[in-house]
């Protein structure tokens, strides 16, 4: 192989793994970031419905509290907005199903809540706490729980995407950092074999050439290189045969 | 010494594992795909850093004794570390230092491990793991001289420094020559192997990762719970007669198949080193219902399979031998420090060396008792040299003497001293299993990180037979 191809080689070679290094590091950290993106808007769109519903679900508490109390006025804004607040909230938490159980436990939540809001519409016109104790409050305590659980297992799934992530982003520095290092590594044997077999024979040759004119002879110095080198290390001698030749004629 | 020589030589050795992570790349890619890029990658990598220093240095003549030695030792290091590059690039559970300890391990055919749970790692990864049994099982050198013809000119020299010497015996044939017989009966083995295990109703997948494991007597599974996943007695069967037949010089098997039944030698070491596996069997199956009452079949079934696997050092396990009777952990012990015999892919002391060991002791008794008395040694017929039964009891005693030092360097990391003993017995022997955590359903995961790094040291000190490392460490080689 030519002189020229070697180095081309030995340069070209560690070139391209650094560039191997950064494609594939970017291409890694660019999934990263797509999971990241994708975890924040399932998981995370879920859980704050969840809480903006339980908030709604208080307050329509409390409203029906006010009622008793004598305060309809208030309980009444209270109570509409609320209802608002937890429709709107229940359409994200219906739109953004990610995880297999959560069709049925937002069924659940629908169903409780259903239960709950026929409760609270019967319970309008009676003033009584032990009504409210029996049955309005229980139906509000399954619906809180139904959406808690709503929350507790997008937390959940959220914490082992984010294992998963961390698992990722540990793959994700280590192809870049072995190019980076195999890159450097093949740079100093690239040198070392430079430094064996082009530039030591270069200083052989020199030798050669610079005894040549005291000693009157050429020696061609023991060069296998298969290049440049080792054909000019020929060719001197070639030269040396034609100058001896043309001194004897 | 030419230093770049020894790199052109230890880059072509390379290059097989490159091959090595090309196939893996294609089965994976073919299995679930998941792996196939990280190994195709790993495999250019590596064959980046095994083609280029052919490019500057040209090929020799022949190599000095040193060179051919640190080509070896060298190679079997550059290919341990060029081994861990799929499992890095694929990264967890894969530290570097993991990464370098089921490399090691897999190459020097160990089996020992430190995956927790197997399955979940990708078909790809987990046949280049089953690869790096079969690629360092028949021996580095043995392989590249098959498949690259410019190495015939220093084969020879290659070949000694890597084979056995008692396998070698004194007189060698042509290099090219004996890997061309080992070869023959390591792939025809492989082949026989996955031919049966897919007959016994395993997958094609599974039938020749568990044959690479086998033959090369490696010991890794592609399945948590290694054989005893399978519930299957016929494929114990199969695995256990593979087995003793990977642990038997591959020169006899050579020479049963073409003299149809008539070898010209080696069967008292093949007769001693089946009675070692029968008078094991029937030890421990004793054992085993006389403490465990488990049944007669039920003991000779694990029995067998256990003494099989850790007397060949295969490493492949069907039942916990660590929750074992005493009596039968000690007795598979005693089977991991002997292994089977030179010329197969077994570590271990080997049979021939205790064989040789055993005549040695009996002739220095008679001299002892008749001081003019001459006892030549006999084997076989043929008189051996005091030297060569000499270099045995040598290597006997420098065994004894590493295992000793690794285990109490082991046991000073922290680990427990009879998983430190037992760890570096099979970690030396090239076995696989030890006793407690490191037991044959256990794994090395919890071993510190340095006490990993000693083992795979130990591992390839076991696989290279001690002195070629104990060179390449001293200066005076580098000289």
């Amino acid at each position: 192989m030519s002189l020229g191809k070697k180095l081309l080689l030995g340069f070209f070679i560690p070139v391209l793994m650094l560039l191997a290094s950064g494609v594939w590091s970017w291409a890694r950290f660019h999934h990263l970031s797509n999971r990241v993106q994708a975890m924040l808007v399932e998981n995370d769109q879920s859980i704050q419905a969840a809480r903006e519903m339980t908030v709604a679900l208080e307050r329509m508490d409390s409203a029906m509290l006010l009622r008793m109390m004598g305060e309809t006025a208030t309980a009444d804004t209270l109570d509409r907005n609320a209802v608002a607040v937890f429709d709107s909230s229940l359409k994200v938490a219906l739109n953004n199903i990610t995880i297999l159980s959560e069709p049925a436990i937002l069924d659940t939540v629908q169903q409780y809540y259903g239960d709950f809001r026929t409760i609270e519409a019967a319970l309008r016109d009676n003033r009584q706490l032990n009504a409210y104790q029996q049955q309005a409050m229980p139906a509000f305590l399954r619906t809180k729980h139904a959406i808690d659980r709503l929350r507790l297992v997008n937390h959940q799934e959220m914490y082992d995407q984010a294992l998963k992530i961390a698992d990722q982003a540990y793959r994700a520095t280590l192809p870049g950092t072995i190019l980076v290092i195999a890159a450097i590594l093949f740079s100093l044997l690239f040198a070392w074999l430079l430094s064996a077999h082009t530039v030591k024979p270069l200083g052989k040759l020199l030798h050669a050439v610079k005894l040549w004119p005291s000693t009157g002879h050429y020696r061609q110095p023991d060069i296998l290189t298969g290049d440049e080198i080792e054909e000019l290390a020929e060719s001197l001698e070639l030269v040396e045969r034609t100058f001896t030749g043309r001194e004897r004629r | 010494m030419r230093p770049t020589v020894v790199a052109r030589y230890v880059g072509l050795i390379l290059l097989i594992g490159a091959v090595g992570m090309m196939t893996s790349a294609l089965v994976g890619w073919a299995m679930d795909g998941q792996a196939a890029a990280t190994l195709a990658i790993s495999a250019v990598l590596v064959a980046c850093f095994g083609a280029f220093p052919m490019v500057f240095v040209p090929r020799v003549r022949e190599m000095t004794p040193r060179e051919s030695l640190a080509t070896v030792a060298l190679g079997w290091i550059a290919m341990s570390f060029a081994g861990t590059l799929p499992y890095l690039l694929y990264g967890a559970p894969f530290n570097f230092i993991n990464a370098l300890f089921e490399s090691v391990s897999g190459f020097t055919t160990t089996g020992s491990s430190i995956l927790v749970k197997i399955q979940v790692l990708p078909a790809g990864i987990l046949f280049w793991r089953s690869m790096t049994h079969w690629i360092g099982g028949v021996g580095i050198i043995v392989l590249a001289l098959a498949i690259f013809p410019s190495l015939s000119t220093v084969g020879h020299s290659l070949m000694r420094a890597e084979v056995s010497p008692v396998a070698l015996g004194p007189k060698v044939a042509r290099a090219r020559e004996v890997a061309r017989v080992v070869l023959f009966v390591y792939v025809g083995l492989t082949l026989l192997e996955t031919i049966a295990l897919v007959i016994a109703g395993l997958s094609a997948y599974d039938a020749s990762t568990t044959a690479f494991g086998t033959i090369a007597t490696g010991g890794f599974s592609v399945r948590d719970g290694s054989i005893a996943y399978y519930h299957s007695v016929a494929v114990e069967v199969i695995v256990i007669v593979f087995m003793i037949l990977s642990g038997t010089n591959f020169a006899l098997l050579y020479g049963l198949v073409i003299t149809k039944g008539r070898p010209r030698g080696g069967t008292t070491t093949a007769f001693t080193y089946l009675s070692l596996l029968a008078i094991g069997t029937v030890a421990v199956t004793l054992d085993l219902q006389a403490r465990l009452h488990i049944g007669w079949a039920n003991a000779l079934r694990y029995g067998a399979f256990q003494v099989t696997s850790i007397g060949t050092s295969s490493g492949f396990a069907s039942a916990d031998s660590s929750i074992w009777p005493g009596g039968s952990q000690a007795m598979l012990m005693l089977l991991a420090l002997i292994c089977a015999s030179a010329g197969s892919t077994s570590g271990g002391i080997k049979v021939d060396r205790i064989v040789l060991f055993a005549k040695l002791v009996r002739a220095r008794l008679y001299t002892l008792g008749h001081p003019e008395g001459i006892a030549p040694i006999r084997l076989e017929g043929r008189r051996i040299p005091e030297e060569a039964a000499r270099d045995a009891m040598f290597f006997v005693v420098a065994y004894l003497a590493g295992v000793l030092v690794a285990s109490l360097a082991v046991s000073l990391t922290g680990v427990s001293l009879v998983e430190a003993a037992s760890g570096t017995i099979a970690c030396m022997g090239n076995v696989g299993p030890g006793l407690g955590k490191v037991g044959s359903m256990g794994n090395y995961a919890s071993l510190p990180d340095v006490a990993k790094l000693l083992l795979s040291g130990v591992m390839i000190t076991g696989r290279l037979e001690i002195f070629p490392i104990l060179l390449l460490a001293s200066r005076r080689f580098w000289r």
